[in-house]
């Protein structure tokens, strides 16, 4: 018998373009408010979004995107006063917005930056049509509450991708179950060298993260996953 | 209070003024929500949690020093000591009081004990803030209480010494809990040691004390002090701000010394980066000039030379909660560009730093400077409890 379900996702950084379509999907998905980003791609090398930057006499830029990490050993979830951060069954770190006392206590614990909290009343995204952005299972959220990427647990239940992996054009994403050694992140991972961000902090992440070849001296001619 | 004049009431008329603009201000922050004050979701404590460290450390200062007069039977400390319970209750309410207007959903906070949070520092935070705030009442009926007004001193200080075992071990835990709030954050390398509580201890002593002994100077002619009493105590003051900059210095040199490690990205900061000016303040103002005015033979006999010392150790203990507090939040463990999000939208800026920034509005100013003139007012009622119900504070009553 398999054990629980560990949901994770697998981010290929030798794919990644920075193109922010994974953030915005997510904004729109969630109908995150004006000013707060679940998912945002940081530029290690360069000093701003799409600008490359110098190191060691060579110009570089790797794409490193950035979400709640789901974190096994979550510190937002131990230190939550309220047990309004909890971890469901399957590894999705969540957030009841019914409980949650806007303390913040959750964001002082995460080691990523990936939570954020809504400092006056949510303004949601209209899109050109005027339509309110946002997927309406996703529930809408009071002022004064911290919310954060839940892996669109939306999605998920219904056996859909989150919305940054289906939205991704660069097919950087995978998604599944990261306690099946047969599942394509599992093989990613043990391929590819995976790796996860921060690991100093032992915290555990279900986001693997597999390292940008293209900057190596001799760029690996052969990829060898896809399976 | 049985000579009410215009001129007793300036005192307790301003303070009570004081309270009303925090209120008004806290009323208008619940309105228009938390985006009026300078938080952001980098620095997402600021102003309130700082005050709230520092009100808990004042607290448990007070509180230790009492108990610790009862403990160790020393007379002319426990004269004192019922100051020490005034200030530590002042400040526990002040503490609590701080809280509601920082978290976002205050209606919510009885969340915390109908379905509290075991594994989390806050929860316990909580709940023993509550305790101690129900035994610090409790010494306060006894001290003030009608119903021990007729009992005998001596009966009514046993009743206290013992009550100082439960309270010296409580008063210790509760800014252990407050101090782990900080220390047990793994992501947070600056705060993740195993010093942050007993630092958080020793700066309590040292701000706890600094406010007794300026309340005694308050009282100093009605409570009939005598200037002895201030230089002792003063001595006391000198080696608690030693052991503070003994432990300040352990930790920051264990950190400087391996220079790789991320604390020492904070650490940098602190000694030569954006905060220089507040640290080495703080070294200043809370340590090295103090500690001075304690141990010069001129100076630590003049109770005017204490008292200014008492005030400097209390600012910078101030300045400490505060390097030990936002520093950590704007040193972002990911700092790449462009960073996290603000959570604050403006047209046509970006709505996300990697190098956070962090300035108290005036609402959160005026909602502190409240809630401290909260602590003073009911310091000021505990002196007038005192005044009229402790024999060696009934003398002549100089105001009120």
């Amino acid at each position: 018998m398999m054990a629980n379900k560990r949901l994770g996702l697998v981010i290929d950084l030798d794919r990644c373009i920075g193109c922010w379509t994974c953030a915005t999907a997510c904004k729109a998905e969630n109908g995150v408010a004006l000013g707060n980003w679940w998912n945002r791609i940081l530029n290690v090398e360069g000093a701003a979004t799409g600008s490359p930057g110098m190191v060691a006499g060579e110009v570089k830029m790797t794409n490193l995107p950035v979400q709640c990490m789901h974190c096994e050993n979550a510190p937002c979830v131990k230190a939550c006063p309220v047990g309004a951060t909890y971890k469901r069954e399957d590894g999705i770190v969540m957030q009841d917005y019914n409980k949650c006392i806007g303390c913040r206590m959750c964001m002082a614990a995460c080691p990523y930056g990936a939570k954020v909290f809504n400092w006056g009343e949510p303004q949601t995204g209209v899109s050109l049509a005027g339509v309110k952005l946002g997927n309406p299972a996703v529930p809408e959220r009071p002022r004064h509450v911290a919310e954060k990427c839940t892996f669109c647990v939306e999605r998920v239940d219904q056996g859909e991708l989150p919305a940054c992996v289906a939205a991704c054009p660069a097919l950087t994403r995978t998604f599944g179950d990261l306690n099946d050694p047969n599942s394509e992140v599992s093989i990613l991972i043990r391929e590819r060298n995976g790796s996860q961000l921060l690991p100093e902090f032992g915290t555990d992440p279900n986001i693997y993260y597999l390292p940008a070849r293209r900057h190596h001296p001799i760029v690996e001619k052969t990829p060898s996953y896809g399976g | 209070m049985k000579n009410l004049s215009l001129k007793g009431l300036v005192w307790p008329g301003l303070l009570a003024a004081l309270m009303l603009m925090g209120v008004a201000a806290w009323v208008y922050q619940y309105s228009a929500g938390l985006q009026v004050t300078g938080l952001s979701n980098p620095v997402s404590w600021g102003l309130y949690i700082i005050t709230f460290a520092f009100l808990v450390g004042l607290s448990a200062g007070g509180l230790i020093v009492s108990s610790l007069a009862y403990i160790m039977k020393n007379d002319s400390l426990e004269r004192i000591a019922p100051l020490g319970v005034i200030v530590a209750v002042a400040s526990i309410m002040g503490a609590m009081a701080i809280i509601i207007p920082d978290v976002g959903h205050p209606e919510r906070i009885v969340n915390i004990l109908l379905g509290g949070n075991p594994s989390s520092p806050l929860f316990w935070d909580i709940v023993i803030l509550i305790a101690y705030l129900a035994i610090g009442m409790v010494e306060w009926w006894i001290l003030f209480g009608k119903r021990w007004r007729t009992a005998e001193p001596t009966r009514k200080n046993r009743v206290l010494r013992r009550l100082a075992y439960f309270v010296l071990p409580l008063a210790i835990l509760v800014h252990s809990v407050t101090a782990w709030i900080f220390g047990l954050q793994v992501g947070r390398p600056f705060w993740f040691t195993g010093l942050m509580a007993p630092i958080f201890i020793s700066s309590a002593l040292v701000s706890g004390l600094g406010l007794l002994l300026l309340v005694m100077l308050a009282v100093r002619r009605s409570a009939k002090i005598k200037d002895e009493q201030f230089t002792s105590l003063g001595t006391l003051l000198a080696s608690f701000i030693a052991l503070d900059a003994f432990l300040l210095f352990s930790e920051l040199m264990t950190i400087s010394y391996a220079r790789g490690v991320d604390a020492f990205n904070v650490v940098s900061e602190l000694l030569t980066g954006r905060y220089a000016p507040f640290f080495w303040g703080e070294v200043l103002v809370g340590l090295v000039i103090p500690f001075l005015i304690l141990v010069l033979p001129y100076t630590r006999r003049s109770i005017q030379w204490i008292g200014l010392a008492s005030g400097l150790a209390m600012v910078g203990v101030f300045l400490k909660r505060m390097n030990i507090i936002l520093p950590s939040f704007q040193n972002l463990n990911l700092d790449y560009a462009p960073g996290v999000s603000l959570g604050r939208y403006t047209q046509f800026a970006s709505p996300f730093t990697n190098q956070p920034t962090y300035m108290p509005t005036w609402v959160e100013i005026m909602i502190t400077v409240g809630v401290l003139a909260g602590v003073l007012f009911v310091i000021t009622l505990g002196i007038n409890q005192a005044r009229t119900h402790l024999k060696p504070f009934a003398g002549e009553a100089r105001s009120a």
